[in-house]
């Protein structure tokens, strides 16, 4: 069990340091360094009138309310129609003013509806943001003949 | 007695209002209007004026329609009706954001003129338009770039 979890650390680290795009479903947990941007990607489903609103996503820590650290807004608009139809959309949030924290939240809102803003559940303990590489203790530990 | 048609007509009547003579007949009769009794806004409304030919005889008979101050130009323009045979004109417009009447006029060619003769209209209520209505908003993804 121990050497599984250190193997999903070592893998995870490894993605981070070579910046591969990992994406990741909720309520997995994605790991990145400060500074890096992370696409939020939504879906849902509408009928009814043409509509234009703003999709806004948003990382942060949820208490008794959601204290945004960061976020990214984004102007949609879509076609009447009058059965439901799928749509997907995404905003981007840079984590450059965020500081490194585990176990950051995130939710996604629709504002500038007719009605009342329309919210996405909140996703808790969904992103890990680091520091920056940074190396210490580098010593020659050893040297043997071989 | 209206004798039967010596020429053909060159085009239909103009739309009613604007004609600069109109008489009344009885040779014509609209049996029916199909329509919608209702339609959302911006809808396409598709509609059909069969009318009737009273007469013993073809005549060339037309049809011609108006809502909200708006014509309507039918499909086709004119035709060429048997003795007792109905025929059918079509037309289509889009829904205003308001309740309509929708009115039709019938028309026969004697000699030089179309000659306006039957009228029927049908109300065309404006349907309400669904209120607007999301499901299943979720964050699906996230990702790194």
């Amino acid at each position: 069990m121990r050497g599984k979890i250190e193997a999903n650390v070592l893998t995870e680290a490894e993605q981070i340091l070579r910046g591969m795009d990992i994406g990741v479903a909720p309520p997995g947990k994605l790991s990145l360094m400060q500074g890096q941007t992370v696409r939020v990607t939504v879906g849902f489903s509408y009928r009814g009138t043409a509509l234009s609103f703003s999709l806004r996503g948003a990382i942060g820590n949820k208490g008794v309310t959601f204290d945004e650290i960061a976020y990214a807004t984004k102007a949609i608009s879509i076609p009447a129609s009058a059965g439901f139809l799928p749509y997907t959309s995404y905003v981007d949030i840079s984590t450059a003013a965020i500081t490194p924290q585990a176990n950051l939240d995130m939710y996604a809102k629709l504002t500038g509806l007719p009605g009342a803003d329309l919210f996405t559940p909140y996703y808790m303990d969904v992103l890990d943001v680091l520091g920056a590489p940074e190396f210490k203790d580098f010593t020659i530990t050893d040297y043997s003949k071989v | 007695m209206m004798e039967k048609m010596e020429s053909a007509p060159i085009a239909g009547p103009k739309p009613i209002g604007k004609l600069a003579e109109i008489a009344v007949g009885a040779y014509t009769d609209i049996i029916s209007i199909v329509a919608p009794s209702s339609a959302k806004y911006g809808d396409v409304v598709s509609i059909t004026v069969q009318v009737k030919n009273l007469a013993s005889y073809a005549i060339y008979v037309a049809a011609t329609g108006r809502y909200d101050g708006v014509d309507i130009a039918f499909s086709p323009d004119y035709a060429s009706v048997g003795a007792g045979a109905p025929y059918s004109f079509t037309a289509s417009f889009t829904m205003p954001n308001k309740n309509i009447k929708l009115e039709a006029w019938s028309f026969y060619w004697a000699e030089t003129l179309w000659y306006q003769d039957d009228y029927e209209y049908v109300n065309i209520a404006l349907a309400a338009a669904p209120q607007p209505e999301f499901a299943s908003f979720g964050i699906t993804d996230y990702s790194k770039l």
